[in-house]
């Protein structure tokens, strides 16, 4: 492999240290990443319980930037957890007028 | 859709593509079409609540029961300052316990408690003042009494949680009312005295999450489970019907009766135990097939008191928010530089 594509190859792949999170947002952030088009791998590691620390590994097909694409992530999320949102308010509203 | 089967003794593995939450291309809006999110009961009185996801990833519902476990603030006793304590029970116990007494407070109203390490807390927006003040005095009128070992005649031989006075700091009084602040049980025990006996105590509440201590914790519990599917294979009638029926949880099974021949039917697979009894009667075991629905999750909460449990899975994913933002600000403040 020359120089050049190496590098490329290295850019396409990034460890994100997240501080002070644990698996709630590992899991959730791992289980979108995954599903997105644009992901090659992702996974995530806590490396010592005592240890406070989340590293998310995410690597991205060709042709994409590895921190768009976990900004990308992080949106989504959010987007998904405003549907959450939404739908439980109108369940609510439905319960209430039923009874 | 393949359900997940429980069997005898193992629990038959699905692949994931298969139940329905296949990993296909992520899209919020076919997210959006297929959740579906219906309430089942609320209980008012007992703060709790149960309600079912429908198809929603299993890392989306662990991380809202998570969340209320440890994430969710709520109002506790921190500090106890204690000017009197000639009770048997030491000061650091009885701080312990008092830090245990769930209170009504809203947790919204409040901030965090920049410096916790103070030990005077005196920031209306950061916390809640309270007073014990109690003391144990044999009434001379009722000295009815036969031994000293009897006390029936003392006043406060016991300290409950009503006892436990708030005392308003700044605007505070005109903020709340002694009701909206103040222990949300009236009867907890607290610490017991004798004649003589004395405890004068300043209580700071401030607002805290239960990952750092388990008194801050919103729910007494949150949790989820799978939708049970049974289905019978063949008419199940008389003694095994009955049989049938005490092999599943209340209601489960119901049993009707034609002609004098008892019939059992399916009725509510939804609060069964999922015990797997019915596998002991050989002669019931290949009728029954039990499984789970996968992609049905029957969550619930029962909410300590301070908020209502709808409020609670709200200010759940208000949390998880707030850890999307955290991230995206720090992706925008630092570029690809972030996190590293």
């Amino acid at each position: 492999m020359s120089a050049d594509e190496d590098q490329s190859e290295h850019e396409l792949m990034r460890n994100f240290k997240l501080e002070n999170e644990d698996h709630t947002l590992g899991t959730l952030l791992t289980y979108i990443l995954d599903q997105l088009p644009e992901t090659e791998f992702c996974a995530y590691t806590i490396k010592h319980p005592t240890e406070n620390v989340l590293y998310l590994r995410l690597k991205v097909k060709k042709g994409h930037d590895v921190t768009e694409i976990f900004k990308k992530g992080v949106i989504e999320l959010k987007k998904a957890l405003d549907i959450v949102e939404e739908k439980f308010i109108n369940a609510m509203d439905e319960y209430e007028n039923q009874s | 859709m393949q359900t997940i089967k429980l069997e005898e003794h193992s629990v038959k593995y699905v692949p994931i593509s298969q139940t329905g939450s296949s990993i296909e291309y992520w899209d919020v809006k076919k997210f959006k079409k297929k959740l579906n999110i219906k309430v089942v009961n609320v209980d008012k009185e007992d703060m709790s609540m149960e309600f079912d996801l429908i198809n929603i990833g299993t890392p989306f519902v662990n991380a809202f029961r998570r969340v209320l476990l440890s994430e969710v603030p709520t109002m506790a006793i921190e500090k106890v300052h204690v000017y009197n304590n000639t009770s048997i029970i030491q000061d650091e116990i009885l701080a312990h316990r008092l830090g245990l007494v769930p209170l009504k407070a809203d947790p919204r109203k409040f901030s965090f408690p920049k410096n916790l390490e103070n030990d005077a807390i005196t920031n209306p927006e950061e916390c809640l003042e309270f007073q014990l003040k109690v003391t144990c005095k044999r009434n001379a009128k009722l000295s009815t009494r036969s031994t000293d070992d009897d006390f029936r005649d003392c006043k406060n031989t016991e300290v409950h949680s009503n006892l436990i006075k708030w005392v308003p700091i700044g605007e505070q009084a005109l903020k709340f009312k002694p009701e909206d602040v103040e222990p949300i049980h009236d009867n907890i025990l607290v610490a017991k005295l004798r004649p003589g006996h004395e405890l004068d105590l300043k209580l700071i509440a401030v607002k805290g999450i239960g990952k750092d201590h388990a008194k801050f914790q919103p729910v007494a519990t949150a949790s989820y489970r799978l939708l049970p599917q049974i289905t019978l294979e063949e008419v199940v009638q008389g003694e095994k019907a009955q049989r049938l029926k005490a092999s599943f949880s209340p209601g489960v099974v119901k049993l009707t009766t034609e002609n004098n021949i008892i019939t059992a039917k399916i009725n509510n697979p939804r609060y069964d135990s999922c015990s797997r009894n019915v596998f002991q009667h050989e002669d019931l075991k290949d009728i029954v097939k039990i499984s789970r629905v996968p992609n049905h999750y029957i969550f619930t909460i029962e909410s300590v008191g301070a908020l209502s449990p709808n409020t609670l899975f709200l200010e759940s994913i208000q949390v998880l928010r707030g850890k999307c933002d955290k991230l995206l600000s720090e992706i925008k403040a630092k570029g690809k530089n972030c996190f590293l």
